[in-house]
């Protein structure tokens, strides 16, 4: 692999040719001196800020990267700056129509990384008041890892999570929580909450942004918990082609290719992956697997035009598609049958986006996302080939938003937006067609009060055709105590609105009888169940049944970030979560099968806190990075009653007989655990061109079943025992970096979790991948 | 009468708490002298399986016929009915810290369903099982009326320890633990009062 950003390097040039071809000169006859800033790919840049030591006059460049000063001709000493690009010196020596050219790099991104998630704007990383996670593209390429689930499982403070797919808890907070983007656009398609994380490619990523803490003052509903942004690569002036091929334990292939063609003024993207697995089980059963035979499709493609100098087009297109297949019995009381079940899940997204530059300080972004997605499952009895269950579910969501950034000065910069957003699904487990309408605006100041205090603060509010109004507001600060020491903090509320699901519900389990209605509909769906005579008794008012509230979070942190001696960097935080009007599902009526009719409710509150520590050490070749987390979850509700001496009951364990849960004994959330570590070894081995990796991730024990029937978690038999993952990969580079060997492997220890699919065993992977036009 | 850690902590809070609070401590040791009173009588593996049901009379401590008259309670699968003019209810308490009986809310419709004094684990380890919820009194006015308060122990023969992973499998819990046995523990207030 070619890393084009790896070296900082600064190259001055001394063109004179393109001087006579500037139009405007003679609009600035009194400017005596004049120069040009151009990238890596000679593409003019704007907006950077030219300082002359001797004369201490600052310009800025304009559209086409020029710049002129009032100062006598003759040798300068000039400093370029632009955040993005490595800040360089430069002398040039200015004459009478001679236009200097200067070459401006682009960040090494591992050293200076400019990060898009936390301020919707280009921050550096170390600049920004929030904890971040920045994964990039030759950090995941090192590991040897190709799908997101696979880039998060070893994130600090991430611990996937199986409900309904796999999906992360971010800080203790549950899938749903946390807002999952590819470049700034929301992925849609859940399944109770859960975004399956394999879905998503790492073959045409750059890299991976995670913001933690709430951030509905810039997104809206979901960002409780963080953001996930999935930034795809940016294509590169000239030809490129690639090829990489993965293949491993499970029969688990993965193929991609990706390549551009880019102009100066159009360039087009397209990346193509199939990823396919044999499926697996834990148990060794004829038939049935935990995780059946799939194989899924990956193509995207950008297109760019700069049409003209201020203005940017950009064309996305993102389709996935996933089948599945498997054959295992029924397991309902009735009887045993054979069958046979397709599964397809379809996600396309068309995302177009206009940035318009009317000058140095205002530009305007206007985007639109247009996102489908589907499943379809079909099962059928394997012996008559009668259809025995059909599970469809269509998702439509269409976003139009426009985004302003306005530059006051250099210290105050504005961001602003507004959209409208209209979504739809229709489902066999909801009644008809159901629809969310909504509009938000958001405005966000970055202010730099003085050398030291930075202060970034905003609100958003998004207004809703079935729920309450939202404002959402965060302050953030960051003050640089000494030159290796930054204290941050911020305080911020964030909302997670209730879902169709919660909403609109209509489903009865087939095999168990019971029935789960959404909100709005139970009372009417419950009197339907009254007047068939299906409800023995009625153990909630109907009539008292509360339109659903939004979710909504008010979120502390304060954290530190230091750099003792060059290559160590230390990093704490500490998060305190208050979560209120938790939505959950309650028991409305028992039926006359015995079986129990549900509905939902904001009823819990809940307190999530924690502390987060990332240790960071680079020695020459070798890089080592250790991180932990601790956190304690509640909830208040529950906790209140423990200590109030009500509520919570257990058994003794030699009498049998009841006893109070005592305070110390409730556990907190289910599936949280107290102790989460990772630690990462990678050691580049520059003479033979081999990297080595060693990564170890450790999740303390969690809360997994009530076996005392109170419904919380006290006993410790109600825990499932700690486990450590062990991974590791070897990557061997050859043909001037162009051909890349990569031997990989997870989970060395062989731990197995019946039930949990990201545990499959140990698992061997090798891959190869070739540039084959550079 | 059965040994009871609990009780005991329980008193010995009271009486170290008393030492703070003396006119508390009065009423408590009020209360636990008339506790002490009363007996508690263990009901173990009461046979429900063999034939569909099992009458238990909770005056005289026997299980009887389904045609004689001295029944209070009946159990069949989960469901506790009563009869012979019995009533009962459900509420919420530890056995040895419960002191008054309501006066109200006795019904003689039978007490079922999941979550009411048991807990059906459906695919939650263990699976498939019915464990009595700790912290539920059904509290019985017998057909003498009497009070009764009654704590529901198991519904498996040998009361099993049901946090080991021996109960967790199915397929061999019915043969080690056959269902449908009933072991509970109870109070009769014999004086005619709601006190205990």
């Amino acid at each position: 692999m070619r890393f084009i950003n790896c070296k900082i390097a600064a190259i001055l040039l001394l063109h004179c040719a393109f001087s006579g071809e500037i139009g405007h000169v003679s609009a600035q006859t009194d400017a005596r001196l004049q120069g040009q800033v151009v990238d890596e790919n000679e593409e003019p840049i704007s907006g950077a800020t030219v300082y002359l030591l001797q004369t201490k006059q600052t310009e800025k460049t304009d559209d086409r990267g020029q710049f002129y000063f009032n100062a006598d001709r003759g040798s300068h000493d000039l400093q370029i700056s632009k955040i993005g690009y490595a800040k360089q010196q430069y002398k040039g020596t200015f004459g009478e129509r001679k236009c200097l050219v200067f070459k401006l790099l682009r960040d090494s991104v591992a050293l200076h990384e400019v990060i898009i998630t936390a301020t919707r704007t280009e921050k550096k990383l170390e600049d920004i008041p929030l904890p971040m996670t920045v994964i990039t593209k030759e950090e995941f390429q090192q590991k040897g890892m190709v799908r997101l689930n696979e880039v998060l499982a070893e994130q600090p403070g991430v611990v996937l999570v199986e409900n309904h797919g796999t999906g992360l808890q971010l800080q203790g907070f549950d899938a749903k929580y946390t807002l999952i983007l590819i470049d700034g656009e929301p992925v849609i398609g859940r399944s109770s909450g859960t975004l399956e994380l394999s879905r998503i490619t790492m073959a045409n990523v750059e890299r991976v942004e995670i913001l933690k803490g709430p951030s509905s003052s810039l997104y809206g509903s979901e960002a409780m918990a963080g953001v996930v942004n999935i930034i795809t690569k940016k294509a590169v002036l000239g030809r490129q082609l690639g090829a990489a091929v993965r293949y491993g334990t499970h029969n688990a292939l993965d193929i991609g290719v990706d390549g551009s063609i880019v102009g100066r003024k159009s360039g087009v993207y397209a990346a193509f992956n199939r990823f396919s697995n044999s499926g697996y089980g834990y148990a060794d059963e004829a038939v049935g697997k935990t995780v059946a035979p799939f194989y899924g499709y990956t193509g995207h493609v950008n297109v760019d035009y700069h049409a003209i100098p201020k203005l940017d087009i950009r064309l996305g297109l993102k389709y996935n598609d996933e089948y599945a297949h498997d054959n295992y019995k029924t397991n309902t009381a009735v009887a045993q049958e054979m069958v046979s079940s397709k599964f397809l899940r379809r996600d396309l997204a068309f995302t177009p986006r206009v940035e318009y530059r009317f000058s140095d300080r205002h530009k305007s972004f206007l985007r639109i996302n247009q996102s489908l997605y589907k499943t379809d499952t079909r099962i059928h009895v394997v012996e008559d080939g009668k259809l025995y269950n059909h599970d469809f579910f269509d998702q439509m969501f269409s976003r139009i938003e426009l985004q302003h950034d306005f530059k006051v000065n250099d210290k105050v910069y504005l961001t602003g937006g507004a959209g409208v957003t209209d979504e739809w699904l229709k489902a066999n487990r909801y009644d008809d067609k159901k629809e969310f309408k909504s509009g938000f605006a958001y405005l966000q100041a970055d202010v730099e009060i003085s050398e030291r205090l930075n202060v970034i603060a905003g609100g958003r509010f998004d207004i809703h055709n079935v729920y309450d109004s939202q404002f959402s507001p965060k302050i953030a600060a960051q003050y640089k105590l000494l030159p290796w020491l930054r204290l941050n903090s911020s305080v911020g509320s964030a909302y997670k609105a209730p879902d169709f699901r919660e909403l609109y519900l209509n489903w009865t389990n087939p095999t168990q009888g019971y029935s789960v209605f959404g909100a709005e509909d139970a009372a009417y769906k419950l009197n339907r169940l009254i007047e068939a005579g299906e409800i023995a008794e009625v153990l909630f008012d109907p009539a008292r049944i509360k339109a659903l509230h939004a979710e909504r979070s008010w979120n502390y942190q304060g954290g530190v970030r230091l750099s003792p001696w060059k290559p160590m960097t230390i990093s704490a935080n500490v998060f305190y979560n208050e979560v209120s009007n938790l939505i959950e599902t309650f028991v409305l009526a028992t039926k006359t099968n015995g079986k129990s009719v549900y509905t939902y409710s904001n009823q819990e509150h809940v307190v999530i806190k924690g502390i987060e520590s990332t240790i960071s050490y680079k020695w020459r070749d070798l890089h080592l990075q250790v991180a932990g987390q601790y956190l304690r979850t509640a909830n208040t509700t529950v906790q209140d009653a423990i200590t109030a001496g009500k509520g919570y009951y257990t058994r003794d364990a030699e009498t049998g007989t009841s006893r109070l849960v005592r305070p110390d004994e409730y556990g907190g959330l289910f599936n949280r655990s107290q102790y989460t570590g990772n630690m990462s070894m990678t050691y580049n081995c520059p003479k033979p061109g081999l990297v080595f990796t060693l990564r170890w991730a450790y999740r303390g024990r969690f809360g997994v079943r009530d076996i005392d029937g109170n419904g919380i978690l006290n006993l410790d038999e109600e825990y499932a025992p700690g486990y450590s993952l062990f991974n590791a990969s070897i990557v061997k580079s050859f043909y001037k970096d162009r051909i890349t060997c990569t031997l990989s492997a997870e989970n060395l220890g062989d731990v197995r979790r019946t039930g949990v699919a990201t545990m499959p065993g140990r698992l061997f992977f090798a891959g190869i991948s070739y540039r084959i036009i550079n | 009468m059965i040994k009871n850690h609990i009780f005991q902590k329980v008193s010995l809070f009271a009486i170290s708490a008393g030492l703070l609070l003396t006119s508390c401590s009065k009423d408590n040791k009020e209360l636990d002298e008339v506790a002490n009173k009363q007996e508690v009588v263990a009901v173990k593996d009461l046979n429900g399986l063999d034939k569909g049901g099992v009458y238990f009379s909770l005056e005289k401590n026997r299980e009887t016929e389904e045609n004689s008259t001295d029944w209070d309670i009946k159990i069949t699968g989960t469901t506790i009915g009563f009869g012979n003019g019995a009533v009962g209810q459900l509420v919420e308490g530890v056995l040895d810290s419960y002191h008054t009986a309501p006066t109200e809310g006795y019904s003689n419709s039978g007490i079922t369903g999941n979550n009411t004094y048991y807990v059906n684990t459906l695919y939650n380890a263990p699976q498939h099982a019915i464990l009595m919820k700790p912290g539920v009194l059904i509290l019985v006015k017998t057909s003498k009326g009497n009070y009764v308060k009654l704590e529901m122990l198991s519904y498996y023969k040998g009361s099993p320890n049901v946090k080991t992973p021996d109960f967790a499998d199915i397929p061999t819990r019915g043969e080690k633990w056959p269902k449908q046995h009933y072991t509970f523990n109870y109070v009769l207030q014999s004086n005619g009062t709601n006190k205990f």
